[in-house]
């Protein structure tokens, strides 16, 4: 195969060519994806959600329905009155898994240099792939073109081509849906001359009162402003912002195949889990199913978080990991790093009982193991029960034969007593934007 | 358009190309649908057992079929009308 010899052609020294990079964004993603399996959605206004409730989150709307004011994060509720002919379907994780490893699969006879940023977005480095611009703005028109035709006809992308990473992100956010722009040195002043600061991929509402606390307030005045000035007032961040926008490459592409910093699940509860009782079930779920995906990456935390937010909530929001503000974040740390999850799980209740008085409803539950690192393998004697020793490696072996298991029969073929009750509604499988868990680009042929 | 879950087993008539499967007409009931169109196919495991998901369409109406590589056995899981 192609794809199988690039890294082997690829020059080791590149002196005659520039450096080229190259950002896919897909466009409207996963309601692209529902508007590509059923025609019927298509020229449709179409909201992908969270959940098919009143209160479920938008979490993707088609081109149609941005046209006419849909957006990413609207209760369904909301986007109804405003679209009352819209169309709401259910997101299904597994449908963008497989076509974003198709996309993937096709980016990777580009170049040997491709960075899975996202589920819909993918960075590469064609140095060398590619002698200018023009060559490499041929090459995207192929590929959309080969999207197109072997992942489906529905389906769009923005492109961006620039001499480093940043550049070319800034350049597939210029037009969408199905732009391709490029970024030089030589117009790159033009391109910033149109944008406002918070159009630049990393600028904020708070990022942007600070610039303009300094006194610059476009783009292109951040780009000319003294690096000095930058640095003094946001160290080693204000370098980078300044390299960044000078065309200077200041992010190298991540590698595909680094650990995580962190691995988690949360869920929105409804009501009814409330009322049925079945809060510490799903927590229980969520802790098992993240300490899978633990497990499934030979990794061992050192540390569990457990994130509450309830229903009837006035506090002030407790800073959160996980995006939306909680009520409460607790954390525990382990003397030896852990996997099993016997041991994860037990952390979890014991944390989620110091900040659950039982009765209030809770709306939102969030489990996240952090602090990856290699397990000692050493047995820890107790000094003051002699007779008790570690009994991990035992509750590691019993979590691998229940991962047999499950892997074998299916997810929750075995399940812990705290499970029982649990329905496949409560804490399904969910996809966030930035996860490429199950992306695999070697595994897409569906012949 | 209305939306149907069905997950009834049919029997179905599939074409093995060189680069890929096709489904082309099944049976539900009594009655025969011709498949006009394959837009999408994707995957899932279950346990070990892996499933084909073909997202077929006929004119006015979408169906959602799957195939299990283990039992072999094709079911309609939905069906969408305009």
């Amino acid at each position: 195969m192609f794809r199988t010899k690039l890294s082997v052609l690829r020059p080791t020294v590149l002196p005659n060519y520039r450096p080229l990079f190259m950002h896919l964004d897909m466009n409207s993603y996963f309601a692209s994806v529902e508007q590509q399996a059923n025609p019927l959605l298509r020229g449709k206004a179409l909201g992908v959600c969270a959940y098919l409730h009143e209160y479920g989150c938008i979490i993707a709307a088609s081109i149609e329905a941005k046209a006419r004011g849909m957006k990413v994060g609207m209760r369904v509720k909301e986007a109804r009155q405003l679209i009352p002919d819209a169309v709401f379907v259910q997101n299904d994780p597994a449908k963008y898994r497989t076509v974003t490893s198709q996309v993937f699969a096709i980016l990777h006879d580009l170049s040997d240099r491709v960075e899975h940023y996202s589920i819909d977005e993918a960075f590469l480095d064609c140095t060398g792939w590619m002698r200018d611009e023009a060559e490499a703005a041929w090459m995207a028109v192929k590929t959309r073109e080969r999207i197109r035709r072997e992942v489906g006809e529905w389906l769009r992308c923005s492109i961006g081509i620039a001499p480093t990473r940043f550049l070319a992100k800034l350049a597939s956010d210029r037009e969408k849906p199905s732009g391709l722009t490029i970024i030089t040195l030589e117009n790159l002043d033009s391109i910033l001359l149109g944008m406002s600061l918070q159009d630049v991929y990393g600028i904020g509402r708070r990022m942007k009162k600070r610039i303009d606390a300094l006194g610059y307030h476009t783009p292109l005045e951040l780009k000319r402003a003294p690096v000095a000035n930058l640095m003094q007032a946001f160290g080693i961040e204000g370098y980078l912002l300044w390299a960044r926008l000078n065309g200077i490459q200041a992010d190298a592409l991540a590698s595909n195949d680094a650990p995580p910093k962190s691995i988690g699940h949360s869920y929105c509860l409804p009501m009814r889990v409330n009322r049925e009782g079945r809060v510490r079930a799903t927590l229980v779920k969520l802790a098992e199913r993240a300490a899978r995906r633990l497990r499934r990456q030979n990794l061992y935390a050192k540390s569990v978080l457990v994130s509450i937010a309830f229903r009837d909530s006035t506090a002030s929001y407790a800073p959160s990991p996980f995006g939306p503000p909680t009520d409460g974040v607790y954390q525990h740390r382990f003397d030896e790093p852990v996997n099993d999850s016997y041991a994860l799980v037990h952390a979890v209740l014991k944390l989620f009982d110091d900040l659950w008085d039982g009765h209030r409803a809770i709306s939102f539950l969030a489990v996240t193991y952090t602090e990856f690192t290699p397990p000692s393998h050493q047995m820890h004697l107790c000094l003051f029960r002699p007779t008790t020793y570690n009994l991990r490696p035992t509750n590691s072996g019993l979590s691998f034969a229940l991962d047999v298991v499950n892997d074998r029969y299916g997810d929750h073929s075995v399940i812990f007593g705290s499970m029982f009750g649990i329905t496949k509604d409560e804490a399904p499988d969910r996809i966030g934007f930035r996860k490429t868990d199950g992306v695999d680009i070697t595994n897409f042929s569906l012949g | 358009m209305t939306y149907e879950y069905i997950h009834e087993p049919i029997e179905v008539l599939a074409v093995f190309r060189k680069e890929r499967t096709e489904p082309m007409t099944f049976k539900w009931g009594s009655r025969y649908y011709q498949i006009e169109k394959v837009n999408l196919i994707h995957t899932e495991h279950d346990g070990r057992e892996k499933v084909y998901y073909f997202n077929v369409s006929n004119g006015d109406s979408s169906y959602r079929l799957s195939f299990r590589s283990e039992s072999l056995k094709w079911v309609l899981e939905e069906k969408c009308e305009g």
